[in-house]
């Protein structure tokens, strides 16, 4: 096997965040709602890592071991950006100036990702590994580092 | 100042007339463009379709995209062997590949030529049909540059070479990506079968054919048989296990059907007491003759091609006729081959020749009965076969790695040469329209072409009774002496021509080795001497190979190692420095004229035997 930069822990993660998202309703603490902003910077990088290994991938011929990885990524990255839009409504309440910074870059990166499922959609490996390897990761490198300015 | 496209335009015009035509007649046809040339961030050019909207490589970095796909080619092949591109696109990913396989010989395949026009905008085509490692670049999906592609691959190319593709030509026509590749697949295979045939039978086949020829002469063709039987329905027997079942059938049968046992089979035929109303014959092997030693089959009628093994045709001196192969260039080169019509096509068995041989006495209806095609139960033929050692039926079991259908529904074991003959057979069948072909081997493969019927499903047409016992009286006929004496004469001359013709190339061979050996010394001393020799033996040895003794004789003779010069001489072609450029010669030409060299005097020993014979 080739490719091993896309663990199984981001699953665990994303999940602990669907489950953060369902007690929103409730609001979350102020101390909950850091504890899972440091989650995702800690996690960004590992995204940003994982996106450029896979978009290595997909430059290759496509076999079925790729696109199974591939497979799992999108969900994790649907996952991820799941948690984003939740924890960008929390950030209303707990910190404005993040939910101000950070939604414009994070609206790009849905634009890319649904750049990605029409190129993906269309067999267009090459176009899905440009925007993997040229687009999204530094759309995340530079919300990483509006997250952290943010909190500042 | 022209452009880089109109010089380029200039330059097919001028060397590469075949493609020029192509793109001309695309020009014409095609008044919009497909594709276009648009420039990417990094200043690199991109292939876009408007058409599909969209582009064939990185927005970002064809360079970097092109390594990634070599990467994950790396381990396919190693460096020094010879590739197969499919697609040359704007050519990032032959970049790729003459970078990373720097001792690799490339021969490309461009399908589209609207691509290509847009490649030629960008790319000096003289420097990439001079690159040492390009062999050859082929354009445009017309038959005429598919087979001078596939043509030059079977030629110039290893025996083994690798196939790759460049992606996204798969999305723009999967079709003839894949009708390409069956024809490459089928082109190999054709190679390896001569490689395989020529390897098993060697000059063997050649030696046999010469060695026959005065007996030929004095023997009856097939042509008096022509249509003798119109209408009949004809058995071609092979040895196959399922013959064991089937042969009961096929007795009661016997006088109905004209019963021709393919090669060895008659072995099997006779031991079960049914006598065939003609033998078949073909191989070049002494095997063979085992055959015709274990049983006494000279009250039968055999047909025979002139590559039979010689000592069959001591074996079974009487009783004979014979038809010829259409590749036979030696039976063509010393008789008149024009003027007959029993040329058959040559197959990988002999049950090809035997179905070729029913159809030109009149069949129209041809059983296949005992033609396994496959190893059912892992046995190789019926009881009474005994030609083989025994060492034929252990080399069996390690080779049965293929599985083919039955007629049953199941699956039998076979190998991969076998899977070769009966996609052999089946194109034969194919090629034959008019004759209703049925297989009757109930244990063996399925045949495309040929239904299984059980054998005593199938109904007698007793409505002409045919007299196949007139086969004897055919063949027994003697040719009248009169009629013999001017083939006889015309024979002896052209065989004595080309004893001439032999002992001259032979004087070539001497002279080349020689010119050779000066042209190592002078290399080194006066290299401008040198060049003006080296064009000279040059062109002294472009007229050896138009000579007739070259054409007609060597050509065939020494397929193998002429097929291993031509894949090779093209390497001194593009040699600029002079030392290794001699030094090459040497290694390359010199090799070949010394193994030549060895052939002419066992050529010349052949012509003399017949000759010897001839004239008794």
């Amino acid at each position: 096997m080739k490719y091993k930069g896309f663990s199984d822990k981001y699953g665990n993660v994303s999940h602990k965040y669907v489950i953060a998202a369902r007690g929103r309703k409730m609001r979350i603490e102020n101390e909950f709602f850091h504890e899972i902003l440091d989650d995702i910077e800690e996690y960004i990088p590992r995204l940003i890592k994982s996106s450029e290994s896979i978009s290595e991938l997909l430059y290759e011929p496509i076999t079925e071991e790729s696109m199974e990885i591939f497979g799992r990524y999108l969900q994790a990255l649907v996952d991820f950006s799941q948690t984003m839009i939740v924890t960008l409504e929390d950030a209303k309440e707990h910190l404005l100036i993040l939910y101000e910074n950070v939604t414009p870059i994070f609206q790009e990166i849905i634009k890319q990702t649904a750049n990605l499922e029409v190129a993906l959609t269309a067999n267009q490996f090459i176009d899905v590994a440009d925007i993997l390897k040229y687009e999204l990761t530094v759309k995340l490198a530079s919300m990483l580092l509006e997250i952290k300015e943010s909190r500042i | 100042m022209k452009s880089i496209y109109e010089s380029n335009l200039y330059y097919l015009a001028q060397t590469h007339p075949v493609i020029y035509r192509t793109l001309d007649q695309h020009l014409n046809t095609f008044t919009n463009c497909s594709y276009e040339l648009i420039k990417n961030d990094n200043e690199t050019f991109n292939l876009y379709s408007s058409e599909q909207a969209k582009h064939f490589y990185s927005k970002y970095n064809p360079q970097h995209e092109c390594q990634r796909w070599l990467q994950s080619l790396e381990l396919a092949f190693l460096d020094g062997g010879d590739i197969v591109l499919y697609g040359l696109g704007l050519t990032y990913h032959l970049a790729e590949l003459l970078n990373h396989y720097p001792n690799a010989r490339i021969l490309i395949y461009e399908p589209e030529v609207a691509i290509f026009i847009e490649m030629m905008k960008l790319v000096d085509l003289k420097s990439l049909f001079d690159h040492p490692q390009i062999l050859q670049i082929s354009v445009g999906k017309d038959k005429e540059n598919i087979n001078g592609f596939l043509y030059y691959v079977s030629r110039y190319a290893m025996l083994h070479f690798s196939f790759v593709e460049v992606p996204f030509y798969k999305q723009i026509d999967i079709e003839h990506y894949k009708n390409f590749l069956r024809a490459l697949k089928e082109n190999k295979i054709g190679k390896l079968a001569e490689a395989s045939y020529y390897d098993r039978f060697g000059t063997q086949m050649f030696g046999n054919i010469i060695r026959n020829l005065p007996k030929m002469i004095k023997t009856q063709s097939i042509g008096k048989l022509k249509n003798q039987f119109k209408g009949a329905t004809a058995v071609i027997v092979g040895g196959g296990p399922s013959l064991e079942k089937d042969i009961i059938g096929i007795k009661q049968r016997q006088n109905n059907w004209l019963i021709i046992a393919a090669g060895s089979s008659v072995q099997s035929l006779l031991h079960y007491g049914v006598m065939p109303h003609l033998i078949v014959s073909m191989d070049p092997g002494i095997y063979n003759t085992n055959v015709f030693k274990n049983f006494d089959l000279t009250k039968l009628p055999l047909l025979f091609i002139p590559q039979i093994h010689h000592e069959v045709l001591q074996l079974h001196p009487n009783r004979n006729m014979y038809a010829y192969f259409t590749n036979d260039a030696i039976m063509d080169m010393l008789t008149s081959m024009d003027e007959i019509d029993y040329k058959f096509l040559p197959t990988f068995s002999v049950t090809g020749t035997a179905i070729q041989a029913a159809a030109y006495m009149g069949a129209n209806t041809i059983l296949l009965a005992g033609q396994d095609l496959s190893y059912p139960e892992e046995k190789m033929y019926a009881a009474g076969a005994t030609h083989l050692g025994n060492n034929a039926y252990k080399n069996l079991e390690g080779r049965l790695s293929h599985e083919v259908d039955n007629v049953m529904g199941g699956k039998n074991p076979t190998t991969f040469s076998m899977l070769q003959t009966r996609d052999n057979l089946e194109g034969l069948i194919k090629e034959l329209k008019e004759i209703r072909f049925i297989n009757i081997t109930s244990q063996g493969a399925v045949i495309k072409g040929a239904d299984y019927h059980a054998l005593e499903t199938i109904i007698l047409d007793q409505r002409i009774a045919f007299d196949f016992d007139s086969i004897i009286q055919a063949v027994d006929d003697p040719i009248i002496s009169n009629d013999l004496d001017p083939i006889v004469k015309d024979l002896d001359d052209k065989i004595s021509g080309m004893i001439i013709e032999v002992s001259e190339l032979e004087k070539v061979c001497i002279k080349v080795n020689s010119d050779i050996a000066k042209l190592k010394d002078l290399s080194r001393i006066q290299p401008n001497k040198a060049m003006g020799q080296l064009a000279e033996l040059e062109s002294y040895w472009a007229e050896t190979l138009s000579r007739p003794g070259f054409k007609k004789l060597i050509e065939y003779w020494m397929t193998l190692e002429l097929n291993e010069y031509d894949r090779r001489v093209i390497e001194i072609g593009k040699e600029q420095q002079l030392i290794k450029k001699i030094s090459l010669l040497d290694e390359i030409l010199g090799e070949f004229v010394g193994q030549m060299q060895q052939q002419l005097t066992i050529i010349q020993q052949e012509f003399e035997l017949a000759l010897q014979e001839l004239r008794l």
